[in-house]
């Protein structure tokens, strides 16, 4: 049965005690933020995901920095290209831990021109784990030393780990 | 436009303000740049004061500037409280495509709240012992989206999805809770039956 109707005049906006009541409440509470809108903006990052971990990071952010280094492109250039917040490519490239949401993920894809599912997989926000790409990440981390320019080394180590990132994974 | 009161920090009688319900885009925008600069100045107090993340306020990197292109913002009330030359706090609220889930309203209509802020101003922020200049703001505002429910004949049902820290006000204020939402990134929503929504407009004590 619905409920007897209230007119919507009968909210009053002038109740000083009510005010009282609240402001002692919301004293009380951290925060009283709404985050739909900011959801369906992408801005907001979920708190309960973990932080890559720090191989994958650490590729993920050699990756980066290679890829754009190769392009010739400058860190806010490459933000600016991929949509992404400028303050997430410095801490990705710098390998910090902190967690990151999937469309920053799907905008990286694009920008490095590797598949976004592959890119998900790495970045730990799958739940199936590809151990040919944990290898190659591994490897890649492990070869690639932040040089100025990329050395022929450092190349066919970017190749062969985009290659791994452009494969289908196993049973996949 | 409607005159309100807002109680102020330190002032035994309640602030004169407005409650707008008729927001432009450009209004939000205009306060949005205003806490923009507020938000950069708690940002680097909480920094030098070596604060850990999990203790700054969850809207701190929000830039909504950068999104202003991408906002849809049709079918959506606005609502905010101006006072002393400057905006107080803002909420959103839209009609569709949302419904109820709570028993034993599923799917009947109601007013969906997507976005609460108040000014970086009238934050808490313990770490930095700043305290809220105006209070009670978004207990107002969300006094609004109830009216708006009874106005639109939704008999004053709301709901909404919360950020972690917000959990304890929505939960205090009488919204029932029905779990985290996975389409949502698993923020907790919320929802005002009409009885509940009727109780925290008119008679609401602390929990």
């Amino acid at each position: 049965m619905e409920q007897p109707m209230i007119e919507y005049t009968d909210v009053r906006f002038d109740d000083v005690e009510w005010l009282r009541r609240m402001a002692e409440f919301e004293d009380r509470c951290e925060s009283l933020s709404v985050g739909g809108l900011a959801v369906d903006a992408g801005i907001y990052r979920a708190a309960c995901a973990q932080p890559i971990e720090s191989i994958a990071r650490d590729a993920l952010g050699k990756l980066i920095t290679f890829t754009r280094r190769q392009l010739r492109l400058t860190a806010e250039k490459f933000a600016e290209k991929a949509d992404i917040e400028l303050e997430d490519l410095v801490r990705l490239e710098h390998a910090e831990p902190f967690v990151l949401d999937p469309r920053t993920v799907a905008q990286l894809a694009n920008a490095l021109s590797v598949p976004v599912a592959r890119l998900m997989s790495l970045a730990g926000l799958t739940k199936t784990v590809d151990p040919n790409l944990q290898r190659a990440a591994v490897r890649f981390a492990a070869n690639a030393q932040p040089l100025q320019g990329l050395s022929k080394e450092e190349q066919a180590a970017l190749i062969d780990f985009v290659k791994e990132l452009a494969e289908r994974p196993e049973g996949g | 436009v409607r005159k309100i009161w807002v109680p102020r920090r330190g002032v035994d009688q309640a602030v004169e303000a407005e409650l707008h319900d008729d927001l432009s885009v450009e209004d939000l925008l205009l306060a949005e740049r205003s806490w923009t600069v507020e938000r950069a100045n708690i940002m680097a107090e909480l920094r030098r004061r070596s604060v850990p993340r999990d203790g700054w306020p969850e809207s701190l990197h929000w830039n909504w500037l950068k999104k202003a292109g991408d906002l849809r913002l049709l079918g959506t009330t606005q609502f905010g409280i101006f006072c002393e030359d400057r905006w107080q706090a803002l909420l959103m609220s839209k009609t569709v495509p949302y419904t109820a889930r709570l028993a034993p309203d599923e799917g009947k209509p109601l007013v969906y709240v997507d976005f609460v802020e108040v000014a970086p101003w009238n934050w808490n922020v313990a770490p930095i012992d700043q305290h809220q200049e105006f209070k009670a703001l978004g207990s107002t505002l969300l006094k609004a989206a109830v009216q708006q429910s009874l106005k639109e004949g939704f008999y004053g049902r709301v709901g909404l999805h919360a950020l972690p820290k917000a959990d304890m006000f929505y939960r205090g204020i009488g919204m029932t809770t029905l779990g985290a939402d996975a389409k949502k990134q698993n923020l907790n929503y919320f929802e005002f039956s009409g009885e509940n929504a009727q109780h925290f407009v008119n008679k609401w004590s602390s929990p």
